[in-house]
């Protein structure tokens, strides 16, 4: 092996320019797969406050039908929530939240600041667990009284109060005054399922009425499972709370629908209505392979260029006592150790992209991307699927030289 | 120790067949040291090729040692040339990116031999070669004979019982030509049995045999072999 690596090493200083080229087709490829699957992996992955986030299913949307070709699609209404869905049997809890599209302004002393604030249960912060830095977080009780009470996090609380302390403030959201009970860390706004500058606890607005299904409004309800595998049992419960739901024949209403998700599944069925993530997962790897065989293509043309340029080597180490294998294992080593140098340079480089993202706020306030284990590790899977895919066929094609026709090519 | 039977080679096209070799037959004995000549293109490279199974023959077997190799799969033709067989060539063939060290260590490393055991051995086939202040020099820094010798060098490194030189001074002024000879009929001295192409009948001379091959056939057999 070390003979292997050696013999790459020393492959790859002969010539420069092969591993210059080389080395920026591959680098460059991952650094782009890099900072986008950060994108994917920040919003999508189980870190932070969703650490917990493949246990939840997210009732996002409601579909009510009405005859002839009416049809209309909310979020639910707090009364759904409070007379069917708060009687859901699997779930072991239940996050109920009104999401305040868009922004809201905050008003402290001579502060006026720009926030988005998640009015929720007191379920919500069993299920996301933000860092509690000081004070505490709203109870259940407190969400029932609707109290004017408000977490806050600490970035928005040094921007407001400096360094005092910010527990028993009052700040003023919509003409209304909260005290604030606590301060948290502030999360990552690409995990838009917890993210709040302001956690206020829940207000249980009215249905839309008109010809509207009472069914509809605007809170999103998050059902967690603590054991995963109820995940399904979970989903088929809650479809079968939605086909149960009572039509409004004063609105013709025709039928009901609805969409239980998990959080992979959400853009999926956002884009195209496809609820399934395997097929999350399908699309990601397809366009991954997709991305990579153009550059993978290129470095196999260049591969078997400079093989050509090899064959008298070949047909030396053929020789003297070198196996179709052996050489089939010496050239996918070359192949490997070059696409894991560019691999390395290219996880440098998308760490500083990422670093160079978040430090001039490229994405959005608030949004910024992380880098973590799982991610180098997916890194390194596609530098080694990459060193596969692009040495393989070369390599195979250089170990089956006759070895005369190949010495006979050796220019000394 | 190594007996060709009815040996044939045929290149063939779409259109052509060529009959590089037809129906030869040849004994070596151990520890002998025979030259193949014959007039350019004639087939005694072929031949070479043949008997040091880097080719594989038309018609006719090859027995090396009372084996027949060329009935070996690659992985065991393979490791068969690596232990029996050594090769010098009339370019060298040496590695131009790996430097003389590393050349003549090339048949060792399709060995299980320790880093140690090879230094040895890569150390003491320089020293008969009287390389061994060139070791770490690339073969681009070498003169033609210095080459030659550390393809000779390599050839031996694995200590093979036969060895097969393709006109191995043919890229050689006099003086280098004769110091390659010299170096063969050391090693041929110290048991190594030697097949060697040539056009010089000089060197031919100094050899055991001389098989002379004519348009693809084996013509005569002379054994002159003169004092050197």
């Amino acid at each position: 092996m070390i003979t292997y690596i050696k013999l790459a090493l020393h492959s790859l200083k002969a010539k420069p320019f092969f591993t210059f080229i080389t080395l920026f087709g591959i680098s460059l490829t991952i650094t782009v797969l890099l900072v986008v699957g950060s994108l994917l992996d920040t919003t999508y992955g189980n870190y932070g406050m969703e650490k917990k986030m493949d246990h939840v299913l997210i009732l996002e949307q409601l579909r009510v039908t009405r005859e002839g070709d009416g049809r209309s699609s909310s979020r639910i209404s707090y009364q759904a929530y409070e007379r069917y869905f708060s009687k859901l049997k699997t779930p072991d809890k239940m996050a109920l939240m009104n999401i305040f599209i868009g922004q809201e302004k905050l008003y402290s002393g001579h502060h006026t600041e720009t926030i988005q604030r998640k009015e929720v249960n007191a379920s919500f912060f069993e299920i996301f667990e933000p860092e509690l830095l000081k004070g505490r977080l709203f109870t259940a009780e407190e969400v029932i009284q609707e109290s004017k009470v408000v977490v806050i996090t600490d970035a928005l609380a040094t921007i407001l109060f400096g360094t005092e302390d910010p527990l028993g403030k009052q700040v003023k959201i919509k003409s209304q005054n909260f005290t604030v009970c606590g301060v948290v860390k502030k999360g990552n706004s690409l995990r838009s399922n917890s993210f709040a500058d302001v956690y206020s606890p829940l207000t249980k607005l009215p249905s839309w009425g008109g010809n509207m299904s009472p069914h509809l409004g605007g809170y999103t309800l998050l059902l967690y499972f603590e054991d995963k595998a109820k995940l399904e049992e979970g989903r088929a419960e809650v479809h079968q709370m939605i086909a149960s739901l009572p039509l409004t024949k004063e609105n013709k209403e025709e039928s009901i629908s609805g969409t239980c998700l998990t959080n992979i599944e959400v853009p999926l069925n956002n884009l195209f209505r496809i609820q399934s993530s395997t097929a999350f997962y399908s699309i990601i790897i397809g366009v991954v392979l997709l991305f990579m065989a153009l550059p993978a293509f290129n470095l196999v043309n260049i591969n078997i260029t400079r093989m050509m340029e090899r064959s008298g080597e070949i047909g030396i180490r053929k020789a003297f006592g070198a196996s179709t294998w052996s050489l089939v294992k010496q050239l996918l080593m070359e192949n490997t150790v070059i696409s894991l140098l560019g691999g390395m340079i290219g996880f440098v480089l998308a760490a500083l992209g990422i670093l160079m993202i978040n430090y001039y706020q490229l994405l959005s306030v608030n949004e910024y991307l992380e880098m973590n284990l799982n991610l180098f590790l997916y890194g390194l899977l596609i530098t080694l699927l990459f060193s596969v895919l692009s040495g393989t066929y070369p390599a195979l094609k250089m170990a089956r030289f006759e070895i005369i026709a190949s010495l006979n090519s050796d220019k000394q | 120790m190594i007996k060709v039977q009815n040996l044939s080679k045929v290149f063939k096209t779409k259109t052509i067949e060529t009959w590089a070799l037809n129906d030869v037959s040849l004994e070596v004995n151990k520890g002998e040291f025979i030259s193949i000549m014959g007039p350019s293109g004639c087939g005694k490279s072929t031949l070479l090729s043949m008997m040091g199974l880097l080719d594989r023959p038309t018609e006719g077997r090859i027995m090396i040692n009372g084996i027949d190799p060329t009935q070996y799969a690659d992985k065991e033709l393979a490791k068969f040339r690596n232990q029996h067989l050594g090769f010098v060539f009339q370019s060298f063939h040496l590695i131009n990116d790996l430097n003389v060290k590393e050349n003549v260590a090339l048949p060792l490393m399709y060995r299980k031999i320790g880093s140690k055991e090879a230094k040895y051995r890569v150390e003491e086939a320089l020293e008969k070669v009287e390389l061994s202040h060139r070791m770490s020099h690339l073969p681009s820094q070498l003169s033609g004979g210095q080459r030659q010798r550390v393809a000779i060098a390599r050839a031996i490194v694995g200590q093979p019982s036969i060895l097969f030189a393709d006109e191995p001074t043919g890229n050689l002024d006099s003086v280098m030509g004769e110091e390659v000879m010299h170096l063969l009929m050391n090693l041929n001295k110290e048991g190594t049995t030697i097949v060697m192409v040539t056009h010089d009948e000089q060197q031919a001379k100094m050899t055991d045999r001389i098989v002379r091959i004519f348009d693809g056939k084996q013509v005569s057999v002379q054994a002159p072999k003169l004092d050197y």
